[in-house]
């Protein structure tokens, strides 16, 4: 817009400024293209089409309604939601106590994090390596049982319980991650509050209840959304415990689209059941963003 | 005097309910989260038939045999993991600090706001998505099977967000340094080599971390691009051991705790940039 006053020499310098944008984003942009983008409207491209390894033909939307009659990919999407389940229900309420707890402690609380942290942190095959020592038929969760002579299960082939089984384990790993987040927001109340709190005459309680829970509101909706992305991504803990059996009752979407992709070679098919998977991410994250506002409204309108 | 002394004591025998409910809420968790992992230390010191025979005990006749079998199918992984966490890390960092650069310092109009939204779209894609064409491409090219496609795949996949957090940052650095430097007569790049990169050191160490854990667990692109002794990664190498250990249980658990040790030293060394990054990472999340 200046450049009128300018005239030639501007335009020129910003045409230096363009090349020099150019150049500084271009590597980035190239790599990002090549295995980001690129891969992602090949997949949508596949999703169309009949393909199994190379060769493949449009068939329309034929593999969406595929997709919409598989029994195994509702039962997938169901085990995705069971994570979420598990998700809302135990792991973030736990996270957020302790989160709490531990912000009223002070030397302690490195020692504490670091313990609830590292089973998130040695990564989900390590982890679920180690859940397969735990409900072995001889393991770790019988032989807790055995100690207050209840019979132990089957935990990895018991319908019923195997689908819960596979689904414990992702959650409670990530339960030292919450801890984290939640601390750090409840630390970033400032002190003054509390300490007007506590002349005013309230005690933790009410502290709690008026301060620290409304602070953490926003991180806390934060964290719902962040758990619909892992709930519905979840893969690696069905995949080695299980590989999504028995009779692929814990497939997770997921792994049922790579069982149909690297098992049966349907890439096609599997690329639909992944773009379905997108779909539903998209809408559920979009939902709880829309719950967190409309909330938020309300809230502000009392 | 009598008094005095009661009422002391009162004031402190008052406080143990609550340091009951709050060490004893620690405590439970830290048993369930940290129990099982001293579980598996026991295990790899034992036979596997002194496993089944009793899992509570201590490892009586503890042996380091299985560390020793276990070590020979993890140490070419650990290579390959270190190799790949550490080319990637530099390149995504690298490649991002120039995109988040241009759209940080450099105006380029109307260009801007159309490649921001490209990349940010990155975003919302989950791997899954991307997963099988990239699979078929990389085979195609031949590059699986290769610590080279891992490499690329989490550089690729780290852009986005080290792109985000760092122009984020570099919008908050005074303009005047620049000035500074454009009257000293320096370049583009010499404003960026010897400005912004310097002033960005803080944000870089906290993206390392964040990158290094990220990578250093992934696990689905590993094991379906990966798979002879000269590319697996540590989490294939892992998954592995089920099958090549399926007679020797407690060697699978000293693979376990191979694994474990360094993330848990990893984390008390770095422990401030860790939790720097991940409250980050989650709150633009």
């Amino acid at each position: 817009m200046s450049s009128g006053k300018n005239g030639i020499g501007a335009r020129r310098r910003h045409r230096a400024r363009v090349r020099w944008a150019l150049l500084f984003l271009s590597p980035g942009l190239a790599l990002y293209s090549a295995l980001i983008l690129y891969p992602t409207a090949q997949s949508v491209f596949y999703s169309l089409q009949d393909r199994t390894g190379r060769v493949g033909h449009f068939n329309g939307l034929a593999n969406f309604a595929e997709v919409l009659h598989d029994k195994l990919v509702w039962i997938g999407l169901a085990n995705n939601l069971r994570v979420l389940l598990l998700i809302l229900v135990f792991q973030l309420p736990i996270a957020l106590t302790l989160a709490f707890v531990l912000s009223r402690t002070r030397r302690v609380a490195g020692f504490f994090r670091l313990v609830y942290f590292v089973p998130g942190l040695v990564g989900a095959a390590t982890m679920a390596l180690m859940w397969t020592f735990i409900y072995h038929q001889n393991g770790l969760l019988n032989a807790i049982l055995g100690l207050v002579h209840v019979e132990g299960l089957k935990w990895l082939s018991g319908d019923g319980v195997v689908q819960w089984a596979v689904a414990v384990p992702g959650v409670y790993a990530g339960v030292g991650f919450f801890v984290i987040i939640f601390m750090a927001a409840i630390s970033e109340i400032p002190e003054s509050l509390f300490e007007a709190a506590a002349i005013d005459g309230a005690n933790w309680r009410q502290q709690l209840v008026h301060i620290t829970l409304p602070s953490v509101r926003g991180v806390y909706l934060m964290a719902v959304v962040l758990g619909v992305t892992d709930a519905l991504s979840a893969f690696v803990f069905p995949f080695i415990l299980t590989n999504g059996g028995p009779l692929h009752r814990t497939e997770t979407l997921t792994s049922y689209a790579v069982w149909q992709a690297f098992e049966k070679y349907r890439i096609g098919y599997g690329s639909a059941i992944a773009v379905f998977h997108f779909f539903i991410a998209v809408f559920l994250t979009l939902f709880v963003r829309y719950l967190a506002r409309s909330e938020r409204h309300e809230s502000k309108a009392l | 005097m009598k008094i005095r002394v009661i009422w002391r004591a009162w004031r402190v025998v008052r406080l143990i309910p609550g340091w009951i409910v709050i060490y004893g809420t620690l405590i439970a968790w830290a048993v369930v989260a940290g129990y099982p992992l001293v579980f598996m230390l026991f295990t790899s010191l034992k036979k596997d038939a002194e496993l089944y025979a009793s899992p509570f005990s201590l490892p009586l006749h503890a042996s380091w045999e299985n560390y020793a079998v276990v070590w020979k199918y993890l140490q070419p992984c650990v290579k390959n993991s270190l190799l790949v966490t550490f080319i990637s890390l530099v390149l995504a960092l690298t490649l991002s600090m120039f995109c988040a650069f241009a759209f940080s310092r450099l105006n380029f109009g109307s260009l801007k706001t159309f490649f921001w939204t490209y990349v940010m779209f990155g975003f919302l894609v989950p791997d899954s998505v991307r997963f099988f064409p990239l699979v078929v491409f990389l085979t195609r090219i031949h590059l699986h099977d290769s610590i080279w496609a891992l490499v690329l795949i989490y550089a690729a996949g780290g852009i986005p967000w080290n792109t985000f957090f760092l122009r984020a940052f570099m919008e908050r650095i005074p303009s005047e340094y620049e000035d500074a430097a454009v009257v000293d007569g320096a370049s583009v790049w010499q404003v960026f080599r010897h400005v912004i990169v310097p002033l960005s050191k803080a944000p870089l160490i906290t993206l390392a971390t964040f990158h290094t854990l990220a990578v250093w667990n992934e696990f689905m692109m590993a094991f379906f691009l990966t798979s002879s002794e000269h590319a697996r990664t540590l989490p294939v190498g892992v998954r592995m051991l089920q099958g090549a250990l399926a007679t020797n249980q407690t060697g699978i658990a000293a693979g376990l705790v191979i694994v474990m040790i360094p993330m848990a030293l990893f984390f008390v060394l770095l422990q401030r940039q860790i939790v720097k990054g991940l409250t980050a990472g989650a709150l633009v999340g």
